[in-house]
């Protein structure tokens, strides 16, 4: 038997597995959230053959893909689009997770969500810097003043991720290295021990009632998704097409422009209004915590329960907070 | 993990486009403050209409100028040039006025870039 046949073999058994009757739509998150991260990957291995990461060409090397490159408006509108999209159901994988209780016996597991929670935010900050246009660089100054008033360690976290104390070609460039460099191996890498510990300890059932005799295969599970794949696909194709990216003016340091965050980081910008940077700083921090620790505080379902109801709260009044101020 | 970190008494920057010179109330009306930005010494003065700011060499013979702040010019100790608050020649041997810098405020924090301002 050759090896392709060897693995299609493989592949045929795997898919042939009785799976539990439990998963539906909501198990799909995870998939949809694992193609748009390959979607990603792919737009950003395409814009990087005419991005250029330093300052004095960033911006017209982002102007020349979205005017003057075949299909690079598209292309560009993909990777961001496609972005926000991700969040989103990074952020729903995990609120279904967490309600759903589907961390108990899974605490490694949740850890590692939790931790490519963090990666996806980290890839939308880095990347937001790049296009370098006035409202990307007044929006990474503003984290940067805040990084700048930690007292003790934010001038090393500012060397360590800046560059410098100021935002310039070397934060830029950083950045940039941050983005493309390290981030997708590390997304890669905890997406990989992700889904060997799902495979391992299998998809999560409530009661022992749920493991019952079940009629459906894997097969029809994988067929459900890639109809929700080409789904995203199609709603992520269209908002790219209705809604093209606009690109600000060209960044200049030294004219001043206030810049709301993106909605993403409204929570942690409302946070910031509403206390001293410092102080922000910290209980963001204890907020971090509190959610790798999720599995552990919340043993007791009606406390879980609690717990996770005041956490969306209070993240849903920052958000509003950050969006009106 | 060390080679991340810069060394910070010297920043590879050479395409520097905006450097900090300190919080707005540091300098208060009529006192200037001189810097360094990429090697070349520039005054920040605050002023009544504004911040400016000038390169400190003269554009006669390159000696270092310094901030009258009781009659408001910039003067050259070597052949007794003057400039004004707009870096233009008053009186003394330079012809030319000295070279202008862009000054921003951003938030009480006063910096400057290369360009004229």
């Amino acid at each position: 038997m050759s090896a392709f046949a060897r693995v299609r073999e493989l592949f045929s058994a795997e898919l042939r597995q009785i799976a539990p009757p439990s998963v539906g739509f909501w198990q799909i998150l995870g998939g949809l959230t694992l193609f748009l991260l390959f979607l990603e990957i792919t737009t950003g291995i395409l814009l990087m053959v005419y991005y250029r990461p330093s300052a004095d060409e960033a911006y017209e090397s982002v102007f020349y893909i979205i005017n003057d490159v075949q299909l690079g408006w598209l292309i560009h509108g993909i990777h961001r689009w496609g972005a926000q999209l991700l969040i989103l159901l990074v952020l729903a994988h995990l609120i279904r997770v967490y309600f759903a209780e589907a961390y108990r016996e899974r605490e490694l597991n949740w850890v590692i969500g939790v931790l490519l929670f963090l990666v996806v935010g980290a890839f939308a900050f880095t990347g937001r810097l790049l296009v370098w246009d006035q409202r990307a660089f007044w929006g990474t100054d503003a984290v940067r003043r805040v990084l700048a008033e930690i007292p003790i360690v934010g001038r090393a976290i500012l060397y360590f991720l800046w560059g410098s104390t100021e935002l310039d070609a070397n934060a830029l460039l950083r950045f940039y290295v941050f983005h493309v460099g390290l981030l997708p191996w590390v997304a890669i890498g905890l997406v990989m021990i992700h889904l060997y510990l799902v495979n391992r300890q299998g998809i999560f059932q409530r009661t022992e009632a749920q493991k019952q005799q079940s009629t459906q295969t894997y097969s029809d599970v994988v067929l459900r998704g890639l109809i929700f794949v080409v789904l995203s696909f199609g709603i992520v194709l269209t908002l790219a097409v209705i809604f093209p990216v606009e690109l600000g003016n060209r960044a200049d340091p030294l004219t001043y422009q206030s810049v709301k965050p993106p909605w993403y980081f409204l929570p942690a910008y409302g946070l910031l209004k509403l206390v001293p940077k410092a102080a922000g700083v910290a209980l963001a921090s204890v907020g971090v915590l509190v959610l790798f620790g999720a599995p552990w505080l919340g043993r007791n379902s009606w406390v879980a329960w609690g717990l996770g109801m005041l956490g969306i709260a209070a993240v849903a009044l920052l958000a509003a907070y950050g969006w009106r101020w | 993990m060390a080679y991340l970190f810069p060394p910070e008494r010297r920043v590879f920057n050479p395409a520097r486009r905006r450097m900090r010179v300190a919080r707005a109330e540091e300098i208060p009306l009529g006192k200037g403050k001189q810097v360094l930005f990429d090697g070349e010494p520039v005054w920040v003065l605050h002023l009544k209409g504004g911040w400016s700011a000038f390169s400190a060499i003269c554009t006669h013979q390159g000696c270092i100028v310094h901030w009258d702040e009781k009659r408001l010019v910039l003067s050259c100790p070597c052949h007794a040039g003057l400039f004004d608050t707009n870096g233009n020649v008053l009186s003394g041997l330079p012809r030319r006025p000295l070279k202008r810098f862009r000054v921003s405020v951003v938030r009480d924090e006063v910096y400057i870039g290369p360009g004229e301002g």
